[in-house]
C-alpha cells in the first residue's frame, strides 16, 4: 500500500474515533451535535491533495456506515451528502481565502453546508418537506457548536505533536496486515433477498411483524439491538404528521390534531424504515465482502480504527494530548502485527435463511392480500 | 494590531453572513404556515394540509363528494348534489374562507393560513 493510500486510510480511521467519540459524550439535547469527526478534515485540510481528500470523505462516510451498521439503509444518503457537501465547500472555502481565513471560518462553513444538505435529503428521503420547520434550530445550533470547534481544531493543529508529521517526508505510518475475516455469503444473500421484500410489503400488520422477525435476523447476525434510534425515528415521522393533517379527525388539540390517513402513513413509513435499518445492521453482520482497491482501503481503514480506539483507551491526560497519544501509537506500530477485521462471532446461517424466507412469505401475503 | 489577527475579518464576516442565512431561512419557515382546510359532513370531520396536493372523497347524505387540494387551495369538484352549484365556487386558500354544499351536508373551512401571496379577490 502506497505512502498516501496509507494517509488517507489513517486520517479516516481518525475520523471513525472522533465519531465514536462524539458518540460518547453526553449532550443536553440528543440532536445537538459537535461534529467532533470533521476536526481531522480541518487539520488535514492545507496539506492534502483534492484526490486523496476526496478518498477520505468517502471512507469516513462509508466506515461510520460500517461501524455503526447503517451502511446499507437510507441512512447512509443522509451521512454521505452530508460528509460530501460539507467537505468540498470546506476544500473550496479554503483554497479560496487561503491565509486570510482560520479553521474557525472552515468549520462554520463546514457545519452550515453539511446541516443543509443533510436536512434536504432526509426531506427527500425520510420525513418530507415538513422537516424544514427544525432547519433554523439545527442550522443555529450548528453555528455555535462548529464555533467551538473551530476553536478547537486551531488549537489543536497549533499545538499537537502530531499533526505535523502527516505531511514530513520522513515519517512512514505502520502498515498494519489485515486479514478480514470469513464472510457470510449465503447469509448475505439472504439479507439482501430480506431487504428486497421489505421494501415490497404493504400493510400495517405485516410490517410490525417484519420488524419482530428482522430484530430476530439482526441479532442472528451478531449485532447489539438499540431501540432508540427506531423509537426516535418513530416519533419524530409521528410528531410531523401532526404538522401535515390528512384524513379523518380521531383527536384534536387546537390546530394540531391526529389524522387518521396521515396517522397510517407515518407508522408504515417508520416501521418499513426500522425493518430497513435492521436490515442494514445485520448485512454488515455477514461480513459482506470487500475487493478491489477501494475494499483494501477500507479495510485497513478500519484496522487502524481498532488500534486507534485500542490504543485512546489506554491514553492518560487532556483530550488533545490523549489524541496524540493514540495517533502516536498507532502510527508508529511495530509491523508483522495481525489485525482482524469483522465480527469475531459466527453468524448462525440457517436461523438467518429461516427468519429471510419468513419476511419474504410475510410480504408476498400483504401484496396479494 | 490587525496583524495580531490576519484572520478575523473573514472569520466574521462567514459568521455574520451564515447567522443572517440562518435568520432568513428561519422567517420563510415560520412566516405563514400553509394551513389546512377542515371538511365537515354530517358524519365526520377530516382535515387536509393545502401543502400537499390531493383528490379525495368524503361521503354526505346523497352520497360522495370531491375534493381537490391544489397549489394550497381547496375546491369541491364534483358532488352527489343536484344543482352542483357547490362545483362552481372558486377555489379557497386564506384562513376563514369557506365552500359549502348545503344539500349534502358537506362543509370546507381554511384554518390557519395566512394569504400572503396574492390578494384575496373574493373578499369584496
Amino acid at each position: 500500500m502506497s505512502r498516501s493510500e496509507r494517509t488517507v486510510a489513517f486520517v479516516s480511521a481518525v475520523t471513525l474515533l472522533c465519531s465514536t467519540l462524539e458518540f460518547l459524550i453526553p449532550k443536553p439535547l440528543p440532536f445537538l451535535r459537535l461534529g467532533l469527526a470533521n476536526l481531522p478534515l480541518l487539520i488535514i485540510l492545507d496539506t492534502i491533495g483534492l484526490r486523496s481528500y476526496l478518498a477520505i470523505l468517502l471512507l469516513k462516510a462509508i466506515g461510520q456506515g460500517m461501524v455503526s451498521g447503517t451502511l446499507f439503509s437510507y441512512l447512509i444518503l443522509v451521512s454521505l451528502s452530508g460528509t460530501l457537501a460539507s467537505g468540498l465547500a470546506m476544500y473550496g472555502a479554503k483554497r479560496l481565502l487561503a491565509s486570510r481565513v482560520s479553521l474557525v471560518g472552515i468549520s462554520l462553513i463546514g457545519a452550515f453546508v453539511s446541516n443543509l444538505s443533510q436536512i434536504a435529503v432526509a426531506a427527500a428521503v425520510v420525513y418530507g418537506s415538513a422537516i424544514w420547520i427544525a432547519a433554523p434550530l439545527m442550522l443555529a445550533l450548528g453555528l455555535a457548536t462548529s464555533l467551538v470547534l473551530g476553536i478547537l481544531a486551531e488549537h489543536y493543529r497549533r499545538t499537537s505533536t502530531f499533526a505535523p508529521l502527516l505531511t514530513d517526508p520522513t515519517f512512514t505510518l505502520s502498515q498494519i496486515n489485515t486479514e478480514r475475516r470469513q464472510g457470510q455469503s449465503v447469509a448475505t444473500i439472504a439479507v439482501m433477498v430480506t431487504i428486497a421484500a421489505i421494501i415490497t410489503a404493504d400493510g400495517l400488520a405485516s410490517l410490525v411483524a417484519i420488524v419482530v422477525v428482522l430484530y430476530a435476523m439482526q441479532k442472528a447476525c451478531n449485532r447489539k439491538i438499540r431501540l432508540a434510534p427506531a423509537l426516535a425515528l418513530l416519533l419524530s415521522l409521528l410528531l410531523l404528521s401532526l404538522a401535515e393533517p390528512n384524513g379523518r379527525v380521531l383527536l384534536a388539540l387546537g390546530h394540531l390534531a391526529v389524522t387518521e390517513t396521515a396517522l397510517t402513513n407515518a407508522l408504515l413509513k417508520a416501521l418499513r424504515l426500522i425493518a430497513l435499518l435492521s436490515a442494514s445492521q445485520a448485512l454488515v453482520g455477514t461480513n459482506p465482502p470487500l475487493r478491489g482497491k477501494a475494499g483494501s482501503i477500507l479495510v485497513l481503514t478500519l484496522a487502524y480504527f481498532g488500534r486507534l480506539t485500542h490504543a485512546f483507551g489506554n491514553t492518560t491526560g487532556t483530550i488533545v494530548s490523549r489524541i496524540d497519544q493514540a495517533l502516536l501509537a498507532t502510527a508508529g506500530e511495530r509491523e508483522g502485527e495481525q489485525a482482524v477485521i469483522g465480527t469475531t462471532r459466527p453468524v448462525h446461517t440457517p436461523i438467518v435463511v429461516v427468519l429471510a424466507t419468513v419476511v419474504v412469505a410475510v410480504a408476498a401475503v400483504s401484496r396479494l392480500w | 494590531m490587525a496583524k495580531r489577527h490576519p484572520t478575523l475579518f473573514f472569520d466574521l464576516l462567514i459568521f455574520l453572513l451564515l447567522a443572517l442565512a440562518v435568520v432568513l431561512i428561519g422567517m420563510k419557515t415560520y412566516s405563514g404556515g400553509s394551513g389546512y382546510v377542515e371538511v365537515r359532513t354530517h358524519q365526520a370531520v377530516y382535515r387536509y394540509a393545502l401543502s400537499n396536493d390531493l383528490e379525495v372523497t368524503v361521503d354526505g347524505p346523497l352520497g360522495p363528494t370531491a375534493i381537490r387540494i391544489a397549489g394550497g387551495k381547496a375546491s369541491i369538484i364534483d358532488s352527489s348534489c343536484p344543482t352542483k352549484s357547490c362545483t362552481l365556487q372558486r377555489p379557497i386558500a386564506s384562513s376563514g374562507q369557506w365552500i359549502a354544499c348545503l344539500p349534502n351536508q358537506v362543509l370546507l373551512t381554511i384554518v390557519g393560513a395566512t394569504a400572503d401571496t396574492e390578494v384575496d379577490d373574493v373578499a369584496i
